[in-house]
């Protein structure tokens, strides 16, 4: 029985140990007494760690504490819930949170709000008034953003405007609002400036669920079923990943592509000779960076002059990846 | 006349082997009491005011809830000497069920009657595969768990359905009530009520009647079991009949708690549950632990996660601490049971 408890007080002493080194990475000099809860989406992401990144980064710049929390994936509502009051009941100064479901987030938001700590939302909207700021990208303006370059791609490969021309696309899933936001606003923007005989294959629209080996097969399909495709779609960072494997391995460079996001792979595709690309590059290392700042002054009373802030996207190409304006969006760290 | 005397025999040594399980699990139940308690008093000391407060003790309670009566249904099934691998994606679907009758206008009662049947049937259709069919628990739950969680995907179309789909504002109300509601001025969840007087019931049903003690024999040894008498089949199915319903009350709650019935809920819940039955005590080699054991491992659980929640650990370094406390735990019982032997 001794030498039981010997193993159970020294697993105990090795959590204290842990727990105490993390009390004590306040840096020194700054509003010690700030701390902020990062309620990040998905740990491991790559999205997810460019905006923890941002996070920090401010955090480390305005010397406060920052406590990163996080999930598995995206079903874990119910634990994201319990971060959230873990959250209010440590007192959080601010509370910066990557709602993993508008909807179901909303009463448990609502209820952190009126604890009276300062909630700030980065990425995902929340379905309630009850939250302090928001930072995310509009995603309609990114749809239309999206279908403007792809417009600009098609005519600079010589398109005609009275030539059959079609454009397919795919998403990750089809009941997320970010998703839904982008095509309307693609849509919108293409049906008042494209010629008439340009097509946007809507009614064959796949659904990868963020599987890349779909979205490579889905491509090869698209790629065999229309003969007058002439340029692909990407609505998230999946689908763009599926689409540059799938022209790449068929080496369709006839193909004109729009992505979203920013990943190796895309980047080795834009650079690519022969080939003819732009993605939509979202801003998220700036949610997580002025989503903590924001949090911060919150915490000191002050309050942000809008409430819902638009980050705003970049169209990534060839001709300006490696201008230093977009390489700060995209290689933050560097 | 010898053959009689013979199975006499067996029933009473199988007897009195069951007796000697449960004080086992008591023993056990106290060393994880303290363990416990030693856990407590150390978040309690670090982090004084914040974790004692009456608002993060309850929040400890209903986050609780989910992993304790998930477990109580695994409990069963590890006592019986097996396991239950479809629990998570039991739960998924009996929410996403529970809401799709409420949203076709199916008054909250019978809506909840028959989610908790359709539970029942679940743990029907797991016993029957490995009892009748004979296929190993492992494998056999491990099937249901696709089973079930493709039929939840199908029915919403892999999509998360939200409860402003119940026509009635006043349904909607009740509904929220028994996952987040708490009971005016106590601020004590109703969910935690639910949890705990299930608990009760789950124990004296385990430990105290005659369907309990099978299960037991059943868990210690199957062979012995028959032999005395016991209709196994029955006896094993009816605990993974416990373990499907009790992931049907576990899918209502959570449906209700997070205004949602999302198709890929409670994925690795089943994990979690067994993790916590094992910490509190419950052997994973059948025939060992009570519901006592279960709400300790899961209050530990608990406990861990807040209080490192609290102390601003992250969650990466949350999972290496409590899969090491895992492994460490199942680790000193096996030390145990050497030294015993």
């Amino acid at each position: 029985m001794k030498k039981l408890l010997t193993v159970l007080l020294s697993g105990l002493l090795f959590i204290g140990l842990v727990g105490c080194s993390s009390n004590d990475e306040k840096p020194a000099g700054g509003d010690e007494e700030i701390t902020v809860y990062f309620l990040t989406k998905i740990l491991g992401n790559q999205y997810w760690s460019v905006v923890e990144e941002g996070a920090r980064a401010a955090a480390d710049e305005l010397g406060v504490k920052l406590v990163v929390t996080g999930l598995a994936n995206e079903a874990e509502v119910e634990k994201q819930v319990q971060q959230l009051q873990d959250a209010v009941s440590a007192q959080a100064s601010a509370i910066v949170i990557g709602p993993v479901d508008s909807t179901a987030m909303a009463n448990p938001v609502s209820d952190a709000f009126k604890s009276g700590i300062p909630i700030v939302a980065v990425d995902t909207m929340i379905n309630t008034d009850d939250f302090s700021a928001a930072l995310l990208t509009d995603n309609v303006a990114a749809g239309r953003d999206a279908a403007k370059s792809m417009i600009e791609l098609l005519e600079e490969k010589g398109v005609s405007k009275d030539e059959v021309a079609q454009v397919a696309m795919q998403i990750g899933n089809s009941g997320s609002q970010t998703i839904i936001d982008r095509l309307a606003g693609f849509n919108e923007y293409w049906d008042a400036n494209a010629p008439k005989t340009w097509e946007v294959l809507n009614k064959d629209v796949k659904v990868n669920d963020g599987d890349i080996t779909k979205a490579v097969n889905f491509t090869q399909d698209f790629l065999t079923t229309y003969p007058n495709l002439k340029g692909v779609f990407g609505a998230n960072n999946g689908s763009t990943v599926g689409f540059v494997t799938g022209l790449t391995e068929a080496n369709r460079q006839d193909i004109a592509m729009v992505g979203f996001d920013f990943s190796p792979e895309m980047e080795k595709f834009i650079r690519t000779d022969g080939f003819t690309a732009s993605t939509i590059v979202q801003k998220q290392y700036m949610m997580g960076y002025e989503g903590v700042k924001v949090a911060v002054e919150l915490a000191k009373g002050n309050k942000p002059a809008e409430k819902v802030i638009d980050t705003g996207v970049l169209v990534v190409r060839k001709n300006n990846i490696d201008n230093p304006e977009v390489q700060e969006i995209i290689n933050p760290t560097k | 006349m010898m053959k009689f005397m013979k199975r006499a025999v067996k029933a009473d040594d199988g007897e009195v082997k069951v007796l000697s399980h449960i004080s086992a699990s008591g023993r056990k139940a106290l060393f994880s009491g303290v363990a416990l308690i030693l856990l407590f008093s150390f978040f309690a000391i670090t982090k004084k005011g914040l974790f004692l407060s009456t608002g993060n003790l309850i929040n400890i309670a209903q986050q609780v809830v989910t992993y304790a009566i998930i477990g109580y249904g695994l409990t069963f099934c590890l006592v019986s000497g097996g396991t239950d691998l479809s629990a998570g994606a039991s739960m998924a679907l009996s929410g996403i069920i529970v809401l799709t009758l409420l949203s076709m206008g199916i008054p909250w009662p019978i809506a909840f009657i028959a989610s908790l049947i359709f539970g029942i049937l679940m743990g029907i259709l797991n016993g029957f595969s490995i009892e009748v069919l004979g296929v190993v628990p492992f494998i056999a739950t491990l099937g249901t768990q696709w089973v079930f969680r493709g039929l939840a995907n199908v029915i919403v179309d892999g999509k998360p359905i939200y409860t402003n789909v119940i026509a009635s504002q006043s349904t909607q109300d009740i509904f929220y009530l028994f996952g987040a509601g708490k009971i005016g001025g106590t601020g004590l969840p109703y969910s935690v009520i639910i949890a705990l007087v299930y608990g009760i019931i789950l124990y004296f049903v385990l430990a105290k009647t005659r369907i309990g003690r099978e299960i037991y024999a059943c868990g210690s040894n199957l062979e012995a079991a028959k032999l005395s008498g016991i209709n196994t089949v029955r006896t094993r199915m009816f605990a993974y009949c416990v373990s499907g319903f009790s992931a049907a009350i576990c899918g209502i709650l959570v449906t209700s708690r997070i205004s949602s019935a999302q198709p890929m809920a409670g994925q690795g819940y089943e994990l979690e549950a067994i993790a916590a039955s094992v910490l509190g005590g419950v052997s994973n080699s059948g025939g060992e632990g009570t519901i006592i054991n279960t709400i300790i491992g899961a209050l530990m659980m608990g406990v861990l996660r807040n209080g490192l929640n609290l102390s601003g650990v992250n969650s990466f370094i949350q999972q290496v601490i409590i899969g090491f406390i895992l492994v460490g735990a199942v680790a000193l019982e096996v030390y145990r049971h050497k030294k015993q032997s």
